[in-house]
């Protein structure tokens, strides 16, 4: 799978803050890669290095394969739109107008697309209005359309929904889904509404006190998210000879935690278990949604 | 570049700002003819026409200030610079595009104020007294005092990254170098002897005295010099026609121009932007 944004070792200081440290983050192509923490986390900080606006104290990235000390960093920024906090458009010009300054910027002559565009972001009947009198969600898909101008393979959102109304929200997610599945752009998208990014993300990297804790496909995050029943237990061999007996899905943890997932009857399990004389010394139900699983992450600090 | 350029001056033509700039000047440059024209009508005063292209240079410096700050202010306050940058383009094509846009502005609307003033002017007040070659290269380094200017103002614009501050700081600066001009100019123009009166037995005797105010030779090349390298100085000397040395002020604009454009490509090169 070819890897479109990879940082190693990334640190950025501001004096004595570390605003990144020892950031190693990967993103496949044909990804929606969720950048997942709380205001301050880093996360802007981290999309303004990536967008070649400021440099890193140290570490290093590459986008597309070009190193960031490369002079060809430049080429690969060419594949690139971003929207970095908030949507660079000029508020005196229209919608169209400011496509076509866009346009102009990546050097492309040929304005035909351009209406294409408007109809994509939902913004075809705006006309002649200037943008400093859009609404908020219209000005983020003038910029989600800005940042579109010159076909990027890879597009980087960062908050892209704040501020936003409901309606504005799902106009912007159905937006992003259309985008990678139709025209298989890698989406970066920074945000701290877990809900909203659980409906879109592919992959997710959790970012706090600037270190990525976690990085993790929205599959195996889907299987840690189901129903679970936590074993602790002295015996885990006879325990998992019994799943894969009876099919059940399970991970094991630790020498003594074994986790079991699926809509399984607790005290139908128990019974079951016990009729196999494999007792458990403790039995915890959990049912995880993506937000206790960001909170444990940041509350247990460290995962894996 | 070139797409830095052309995406510039699109933009250029869309701004608000620039048009009234435009009409601004415009109106500007009927006032000089009308007030000229009233003058020689109701006072029968003569009027020499070799002094109109240089009215509007004394003050270019603050409109220059105005119109940089606000236009490229836009750049950080809309997120065009962070654009820009996203999309693969070098900070330095980025920095010299702009002062590019901001030096063609600035000249277009100095030669705008010329043809007005001229086009109205000539025929109302006529030629007669003026030397052209003299006043060809008045304006001529005029030009080269503009691009000076534009330099200063760029690089304010671009190393400061707010709007406001920008504005603020830009027309005070503008207006700084006006007042140590005139400041330099009151000191050299200082009379060497002034009159002194005293009275003696109910007589009153008037004799001149050295001046004490009047700068010594040190003094004076180190006022002339501040004067020069100054480009509300060199405006001012070339509106006055009292220039020692027309050849000089090219040089000293030259100066500028390095010193600002170098310090702010590198400043620029290393700003961390927000």
């Amino acid at each position: 799978m070819e890897i479109v944004l990879d940082t190693k070792k990334l640190e950025k200081k501001y004096k004595n803050f570390k605003a990144l440290n020892n950031v190693n983050l990967h993103i496949e192509k044909g990804a929606i890669y969720g950048l997942i923490g709380r205001n301050g986390a880093g996360k802007t900080t981290l999309i303004r290095i990536i967008c070649g606006l400021q440099e890193p104290t140290s570490g290093t990235y590459t986008i597309y394969g070009e190193d960031n000390s490369s002079s060809d960093m430049v080429n690969a920024r060419k594949r690139m739109g971003a929207i970095i906090e908030t949507p660079s458009i000029v508020t005196e010009m229209s919608a169209k107008d400011n496509l076509i300054e866009q346009y102009k910027l990546v050097g492309m002559t040929n304005y035909e697309e351009i209406e294409n565009l408007l109809k994509l972001v939902g913004l075809e009947n705006t006309g002649k209005k200037k943008a400093k009198n859009f609404s908020l969600g219209m000005k983020q898909r003038l910029g989600i359309a800005i940042a579109l101008a010159n076909n990027p393979d890879f597009l980087i959102l960062d908050e892209p929904i704040n501020g936003l109304d409901p309606e504005g929200i799902i106009e912007i997610r159905e937006l992003i889904l259309k985008l990678n599945k139709e025209k298989r752009i890698t989406i970066l998208i920074s945000s701290h509404y877990l809900d909203e990014l659980s409906k879109i993300a592919t992959h997710y990297g959790f970012l706090d006190n600037g270190e990525i804790i976690k990085e993790i496909s929205s599959e195996e995050l889907m299987k840690k998210m189901e129903h679970k029943i936590e074993l602790k237990v002295d015996n885990p061999k006879e325990f998992v000879k019994y799943f894969e007996e009876k099919k059940i899905s399970y991970e094991v943890i630790d020498s003594k935690t074994i986790n079991v997932y699926g809509n399984l009857n607790l005290s139908k399990f128990i019974a079951d278990l016990s009729k196999r004389n494999l007792i458990a010394e403790e039995i915890h139900e959990q049912e995880e949604s993506l937000e206790s699983y960001y909170m444990n992450l940041i509350g247990g600090g460290k995962v894996e | 570049m070139s797409k830095l350029l052309d995406a510039g001056f699109t933009r250029l033509r869309k701004n608000k700002l620039f048009w009234i700039l435009l009409g601004f000047i415009i109106l500007f440059a009927l006032y000089i003819d009308f007030i000229n024209y009233s003058n020689m009508k109701n006072y029968n005063a003569t009027i020499d026409f070799g002094n109109f292209p240089f009215y509007y240079s004394t003050m270019i410096g603050v409109v220059i200030a105005i119109f940089t700050s606000l236009f490229l202010g836009v750049e950080y306050s809309d997120g065009i610079i962070r654009n820009k940058i996203s999309i693969g383009h070098k900070r330095i094509n980025i920095y010299l595009s702009n002062l590019i846009i901001i030096i063609v502005t600035s000249l277009a609307s100095y030669v705008l104020y010329l043809l007005i003033v001229s086009s109205i002017g000539i025929p109302l007040f006529g030629t007669s007294g003026i030397i052209f070659k003299d006043l060809v290269i008045r304006i001529l380094i005029a030009f080269v005092t503009i691009i000076a200017y534009s330099s200063i103002f760029t690089f304010l614009a671009t190393i400061i990254s707010n709007k406001t501050i920008t504005a603020v700081v830009s027309i005070m600066f503008a207006f700084l170098l006006m007042m140590v001009a005139l400041t330099c100019f009151n000191v050299l123009e200082a009379p060497r002897y002034i009159n002194e009166s005293t009275m003696t037995n109910g007589e009153i005797k008037i004799e001149q005295v050295l001046n004490p105010k009047y700068p010594s030779e040190k003094k004076r090349k180190i006022y002339q010099y501040l004067l020069d390298i100054n480009p509300a100085g060199q405006m001012y000397q070339i509106t006055g026609r009292k220039v020692t040395d027309l050849k000089i002020f090219p040089l000293y604009s030259l100066g500028i121009i390095i010193v600002f454009t170098t310090t702010g490509l590198v400043m620029f090169k290393k700003k961390e932007l927000k």
